[in-house]
């Protein structure tokens, strides 16, 4: 049993923080806006 | 099994598992494409591949490397290896640094879990980042080189700093930060061998150092690289916070988003306070000599990258008059060792807080709890970085492409459109990537190597530094014909890729060989030759000595491995 004691706490810590970041703690990656349209591919934005 | 060895096992069973996780659906079947992390089913050794292109050496010895090992290997499963390699080497090299299972565990999860990776990883800077994760297997080997001076070690440490050298920055940081401390005073390696070893060392930069210098435009950047590469603050609270914290990447689009919020700061404050406790220890281990220069050269790179936003005129001053300054103009490469310092002195603080507990549980609690809070505070280094790397399939027209290139006795290299160095296609889901033909196509490929940045100030353009780009560019940009010109330059071929922004000249009078859904291919009316650089083969025969010695010393090592384990009995 005290073996198991660290991985369970480390699993609902870990479940509690990844609630949050669905609920907008933390936002998904997916959710950054693509670069706007431009006639050019950019390499990236400093901004 | 004893206990330790069980604990030992979790230990690498752990950073196996968070590699997985940190990698993800990269591993799936398909290609990653992001920015400048481009791998095609067999790339080709071509002139570029060693430098001797129209262009600067940049991926440099790395595109030769990739060729050679995807005549056996299939360059999907290349890219698979490579990507996983990363937080292995990372997390394994730590564990084996600072030994103790704690605090190994804690300092392979900050290695491998930190936005550095996380942001490189996106910007396709896989040969930076395999010298990163090489760094602490080098160190390990430069301190056992530096206590007992085996000869052998200093062998294995020029193989892992030659394995990690495949870009001009990789084989800067390995050569910079392991290799000194081995040399240094109080160091029990020989004299004549520490000489033997620097000019070995020395020897791995030739692949990319000798067409550098050799390069007929020089090695001189376009100093507006200097300005739009600096180090960019990510985080609230500036760019200190964000050095210090080992973001900072110049491009805001492959900034996870977890950097913009407030548990960046509270994390960041609790890893830099485990750090510091963990001072005394990590000198300990180490040694003072490898301590100090390795804190040494991560301050340097830190106030380095921090300069390049704070002093940005001194700073862009310093690197245009210094001959291959342009190699530290990406600011946030700078920080590498400083980021692997600061994990394995948090390690090491992870390690004393936890020896201070006594009871068995609360210790394994508190081990997991640590492990797993660089995750939970910011998740979107997991799973491909929160979903952008994700693997897919080339569409059959780059085959096809390939195949009628290959096949044809038509001379001439190719010219590919549109004139843009990056591509957003849809069946990549419109990720910004570096153009990939001239990975896939069996012909030197000509691309724009102009880097369009998005800046405060509007578009800047970082020029490239191919004279035969520059001449197309030109062209398109004053609204002349380009197709006349391209013959003159040695093209007989263009690919057109579709689907994705930017310009496209009048291929009027070119035969269209294969007008396919994703590409279009064309000759020249009349093809040409490019000529050959007359110092090909220089270059050529220098990588094949520098190779071929260190598969001699890779040999020397696996026979002297093979004769110490002796002859086994038949029957035990």
């Amino acid at each position: 049993m005290s073996v198991w004691i660290g991985p369970i706490i480390a699993a609902v810590v870990g479940a509690v923080v990844a609630a949050g970041a669905s609920f907008g703690i933390v936002s998904s990656q997916t959710a950054v806006p693509p670069t706007v349209d431009k006639p050019y591919v950019v390499y990236g934005a400093t901004q | 099994m004893t206990a330790t060895r069980v604990t030992r096992a979790l230990a690498y069973a752990w950073v196996a598992l968070l590699s997985l996780l940190v990698i993800g659906p990269a591993l799936l079947p398909g290609f990653v494409l992001s920015y400048d992390l481009v791998f095609t089913p067999q790339q080709v050794l071509l002139p570029g591949s060693i430098g001797v292109g129209s262009g600067l050496p940049r991926a440099v010895p790395q595109d030769a490397v990739v060729a050679l090992v995807e005549t056996v290997v299939p360059g999907m499963l290349v890219e698979k290896l490579v990507l996983l390699a990363i937080p292995l080497l990372a997390g394994t090299g730590m564990l084996r640094l600072l030994r103790g299972t704690a605090a190994g565990v804690v300092g392979a999860t900050l290695a491998i879990a930190n936005p550095f990776v996380a942001q490189r990883l996106v910007i396709g800077h896989w040969g930076l980042l395999l010298a990163y994760a090489l760094l602490p297997w080098a160190l390990v080997l430069a301190q056992r080189l530096r206590a007992h001076g085996d000869p052998w070690d200093g062998l294995r440490l020029l193989l892992v700093v030659a394995a990690g050298s495949l870009t001009p920055s990789g084989s800067l940081l390995l050569a910079l930060v392991a290799v000194p401390p081995a040399l240094l005073p109080r160091s029990r390696y020989a004299v004549r061998s520490r000489v033997l070893l620097t000019a070995a060392v020395l020897a791995t930069w030739l692949p990319w150092l000798l067409p550098a210098l050799l390069h007929p435009g020089g090695a001189g950047s376009d100093p507006d690289g200097t300005r739009v590469f600096a180090l960019r603050p990510d985080v609230p609270g500036g760019a200190l916070i964000s050095a210090l914290t080992g973001g900072g990447i110049w491009n805001a689009e492959v900034s996870l988003p977890s950097r913009g919020t407030p548990l960046t700061w509270v994390f960041g404050a609790f890893v830099l306070a485990l750090g510091i406790a963990g001072v005394p220890s990590l000198l300990r281990l180490l040694g003072r000599g490898i301590t100090a220069w390795w804190a040494g050269v991560a301050t340097l790179g830190l106030l380095a990258s921090l300069a390049s936003v704070a002093l940005p005129g001194p700073w862009a001053a310093l690197l245009d008059g210094v001959p291959g300054g342009g190699l530290a103009r990406d600011a946030q490469k700078l920080l590498a060792p400083w980021v692997l310092l600061l994990a394995a002195s948090a390690g090491m603080g992870g390690g004393r807080l936890i020896g201070h507990v006594r009871e068995r549980t609360t210790r394994v609690a508190a081990l997991c709890a640590l492990a797993v809070m660089p995750l939970a505070c910011q998740p979107d280094l997991l799973w491909g970085a929160g979903g952008r790397l994700v693997a897919v399939d080339y569409p059959s027209d780059w085959s096809a492409a390939r195949a009628l290139v290959a096949g044809s006795p038509r001379p001439g290299d190719v010219v590919s459109f549109p004139w843009t160095a990056f591509r957003r296609f849809d069946w990549n889901d419109q990720r910004t990537v570096l153009d990939p033909a001239p990975r896939w196509l069996t012909r030197t490929t000509i691309v724009s190597d102009d880097l369009v940045i998005d800046t405060s100030a509007g578009l800047v353009s970082v020029a490239g530094d191919d004279p035969r780009a520059q001449a197309i560019g030109r062209a398109l940009a004053r609204g002349e014909e380009v197709a006349p010109l391209l013959p003159g330059l040695g093209v007989g071929w263009a690919l057109v890729a579709k689907g994705t922004p930017g310009p496209v000249p009048d291929l009027q009078g070119w035969e269209l060989l294969l007008d396919g859904p994703d590409l279009s291919l064309y000759a020249a009316p009349q093809g040409s030759v490019a000529e050959e650089r007359s110092d090909a083969r220089l270059v050529a025969a220098v990588d094949l000595v520098v190779g071929a010695a260190l598969l001699a010393g890779l040999g020397m090592l696996l026979i002297r491995r093979v004769r110490a384990r002796g002859p086994r009995p038949l029957v035990p």
